[in-house]
């Protein structure tokens, strides 16, 4: 039980230190009203390249790729110390967390070719998984893709595509085969978003703003050299993709610890700071112990990690329970406020329009990437050995549901 | 870095574990609820021959000299199987309190026999609230001239305890800490001690009032000790019994999953019902958050951190809840037959809830969890890297 770094751990911190101040000392954060300005994109694909040309950009792949060839200590070294500098949103996370993971796996030598140029910041990703009727049932995906000859039509509907706008790529889940079991019948692709016949609608979420889209498939022609991995097995794929994300920091997009403590100390309730209120004291001792809690279990998962050891189901804890946090903390914070935390305006009050953010943003976080309910399952089932859930779509064939 | 038990330490919990399926530990439990409970367990005796006891006690004073991680590890263990023993109030109160304050003289007069486990130490620091009585002297205690007049409780383990470790206010309300052997010295025929066993929410920790006149004891350590020591013997004590919390809160999980996994209703096994799944892994979830906290107090305890106030109050505000949650559940999920006496669920019900007021209340950790953290966001040289990462 060890926090400190090894020899070799202090000396890489010492470099990112020097690196980060020499570089990263001019970044400012995107705000969160608006995340898709153009202007910010191009400070984040700035902010890519910069960390990909030092091989920061993803410390644990090899360097033929774009990598380090480094370790995941390495890799979370950088990250908490990158996480100290405000910095834009991380417009790759999609990209880098799902969408590569699989292509490094199962892609050829010619597909692989995309992890670099991701890497260095030039291609923005998207995840052409969530249809109308399929989401938490993901297998349920109804998007066809024919087979032409050496091509692919692929003619259907995703919904939620989150980064659509401005994905260049997208990572496709399409059946192939309704005549097998809807698990059995899915072929996975990787899908140039500026090819003729995709139409990407912006859809408007909770905050007013549109982060996520519509994506229409009109008779979109695919080459077959567009496919990842076999035909029919896009669905083993997919989960690649969706458990690749699970170390990946979380985009909780919530304010510090650090800040929301400032803000009790800000704080006057009946004329005495909020700090110094015993319930308040209570409330916020609760979150910090979350919060520590959540710090170290993935201090955990990274020992476990740099043991060699693949991570199980019990990842989704993290999500979960951050979720479950932010959600709370953020509405107390709030509260804090009384009656001036109705007025959010990010130029008189940056920490409540941050706050304001977090709190719908995490409604979005809790049914994004695995419902609570789903992650819930997964831990019982994976982690607990307790019995799957009871299903009548079993061994049908997909056209017959 | 590095954020596990290494594998000595892994090794030491698989004896530890063996050693305790093979006893049946959980026979001890009950034998000794069954019995006189003025008379330790047998199970005392037989882990002070393994010498669990002294895996913390530097070999000068007679103890293995391991570390604080093994005792965490053996702490987790006897949590599993709630072990009716007095190993936190002998061990990680009194054989610490004297470790830390006492004086050369106190620490090789009583380490070593504690270490063995022939002497029992037990530790009372609380100021009795008002609506509980005292039995027999409505005297607070008071400490002078080398005597102790007056009454403690609740002491655990008090009609066994061989010395005990004492918080007593002098004239100015400061804690004095104060040493005292339980029997009654020969010589002073007319100094008393008396002892009476207390109700306790979990009996087989059996408080007791200890009632003293005119009862010879000393200073722990050369000067007097106070608060402020006080306050770091209850900070270590709350790590390693996060531990044992934790220990039974993941006993109660397993268990639970074991019975829903063989029981049925309505033609389907109960383990299958979402419901059942989810409060399942809700509570899975909540042992490895209490767990993360209780390995961040292991590290500051071993490795004599600045941190030790936050992360002692973390893993202990984490062990309570979590504790309180699995041990409330777990029996739920047994249905009538886990309110029964013959279940085990009740043993972690009660012993839980002893032991998430026994270095006292989530209240009062919470709060010294925000002290802790406030002060040290003073200065970003003492602010905890997860708190700056976060
Ligand atoms: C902010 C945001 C961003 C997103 N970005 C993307 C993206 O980039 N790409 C993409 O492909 N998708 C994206 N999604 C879609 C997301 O993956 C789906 O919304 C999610 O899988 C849920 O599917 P659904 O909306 O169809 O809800 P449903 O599947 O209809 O679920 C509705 C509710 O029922 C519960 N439920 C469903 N089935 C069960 C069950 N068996 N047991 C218990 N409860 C159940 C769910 O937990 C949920 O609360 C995004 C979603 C959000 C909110």
């Amino acid at each position: 039980m060890d926090f400190s770094d090894t020899r070799e751990e202090a000396e890489f911190r010492k470099e990112v230190r020097s690196w980060l101040a020499a570089n990263g000392s001019d970044l400012q954060s995107t705000a969160p009203d608006d995340l898709y300005r153009d202007s910010d994109i191009e400070r984040g694909r700035q902010w890519q390249r910069k960390k990909a040309e030092a091989g920061y950009a993803h410390i644990v792949w090899p360097r033929e790729y774009g990598g380090r060839g480094g370790t995941w200590m390495q890799s979370a070294i950088f990250e908490q110390e990158e996480r100290r500098l405000p910095r834009p949103f991380n417009y790759f996370s999609v990209g880098i967390g799902q969408c590569l993971p699989p292509i490094m796996h199962f892609g050829t030598e010619e597909q692989k070719q995309l992890i670099p140029r991701t890497l260095q910041g030039d291609l923005l990703w998207c995840q052409l998984f969530s249809e109308p009727s399929a989401g938490i049932d993901l297998a349920a995906v109804r998007t066809r893709a024919v087979r032409e000859g050496d091509q692919w039509v692929i003619k259907g509907q995703k919904v939620w595509t989150s980064g659509a706008q401005v994905a260049d790529y997208g990572i496709l889940l399409a059946r192939t085969d309704p005549d097998l079991p809807k698990h059995q019948g899915l072929t996975f692709f990787l899908l140039d978003m500026r090819l003729p016949g995709v139409d990407v609608r912006p859809i408007k979420q909770i905050s007013g703003h549109s982060e996520f889209n519509e994506v229409f498939f009109d008779d979109v022609v695919l080459n077959d050299t567009c496919r990842l991995g076999e035909i029919n097995q896009g669905w083993s794929v997919a989960m690649h993709a969706l458990t690749a994300e699970r170390f990946k920091r979380l985009n909780t997009r919530m304010p510090s610890m650090q800040s929301v403590l400032q803000l009790a100390e800000d704080c006057a309730l009946e004329g005495v700071k909020a700090i110094d209120v015993d319930s308040v004291r209570q409330q916020l001792a609760g979150s910090l112990a979350n919060k520590c809690a959540l710090e170290h279990f993935m201090s955990r998962m990274l020992t476990q990690l740099s043991k060699g050891e693949e991570l199980g189901s019990e990842a989704s804890i993290l999500k979960l329970m951050s979720c479950q946090l932010n959600q709370d903390l953020s509405a107390y914070a709030m509260d804090l406020l009384e009656e001036s935390g109705t007025v959010v305006d990010a130029a008189t009050h940056p920490l409540l329009a941050e706050l304001y953010d977090a709190y719908l943003w995490t409604p979005g976080l809790r049914i994004a990437g695995g419902a609570d309910e789903i992650l819930l399952n997964i831990i019982a089932e994976r982690s607990l050995g307790l019995p799957g859930e009871p299903r009548s779509d079993k061994g049908k064939a997909f056209k017959d549901l | 870095m590095r954020f596990d038990f290494d594998e000595d330490q892994q090794s030491i919990r698989n004896d530890a574990r063996r050693f305790l399926t093979d006893r049946c530990a959980m026979d001890a439990v009950r034998d000794y609820l069954d019995g006189d409970q003025a008379e330790v367990s047998p199970l005392w005796h037989e882990i002070s021959e393994l010498g669990w006891l002294g895996v913390a006690i530097p070999e000068e004073f007679g103890g293995l000299g391991m570390g604080y991680l093994e005792l965490c590890v053996l702490a987790e263990e006897l949590g599993r199987v709630v072990a009716p023993v007095p190993f936190a109030s002998s061990i990680y109160l009194a054989a610490e309190a004297i470790l830390r304050f006492g004086s050369r003289a106190q620490k090789e007069k009583y380490l070593p026999v504690m270490a063995s486990g022939q002497v029992i130490g037990t530790m009372a620091w609380a100021d009795p609230q008002p609506g509980g009585e005292s039995l027999h002297s409505a005297e607070p205690l008071q400490f002078l001239d080398g005597h102790l007049t007056g009454a403690k409780w609740p002491v655990p383990f008090g009609a066994l305890a061989d010395i005990v470790v004492l918080g007593v206010r002098n004239a100015r309300g400061e804690v004095e800490l104060v040493l005292a052997e339980l029997s009654p010295s020969v010589d002073q025929s007319d100094a008393t001690i008396t002892r009476s066993p207390l109700g306790s929410v979990d009996p087989s920790q059996a408080n007791a009032e200890l009632d003293f006149y005119q009862h010879p004891a000393e200073i722990l350590g050369d000067t007097a000790h106070g608060d402020q020591a006080l306050d770091e013997i209850l900070n270590r004590a709350a790590v390693m019994m996060s531990f044992e919390q934790l220990g039974g809160a993941d006993r109660c999980r397993e268990m639970a999953i074991e019975h829903v996994l063989q029981r049925s209703t309505f033609g389907r096994i109960v383990g299958s019902y979402q419901a059942v799944k989810h409060k399942l892994a809700m509570m899975y979830a909540r042992n490895e958050l209490a767990r993360s906290n209780a390995y961040y107090g292991a590290w500051a305890l071993s490795a004599d951190s600045v941190e030790l106030p936050i992360a002692a109050s973390a893993a202990r505000v984490s062990a309570s809840e979590s504790a309180e949650f699995a041990t409330r559940e777990a029996l739920h999920l047994h249905g009538g037959m886990g309110y029964t006496w013959e279940v085990d669920c009740h043993l972690y019900l009660k012993r839980s809830r002893e032991l998430a007021l026994r270095l006292g209340s989530i209240r009062r950790w919470k709060e010294k969890l925000v002290a802790a953290t406030l002060a040290s966001t003073r200065d970003s040289e003492t602010t905890p890297t997860w708190l700056a990462n976060s």
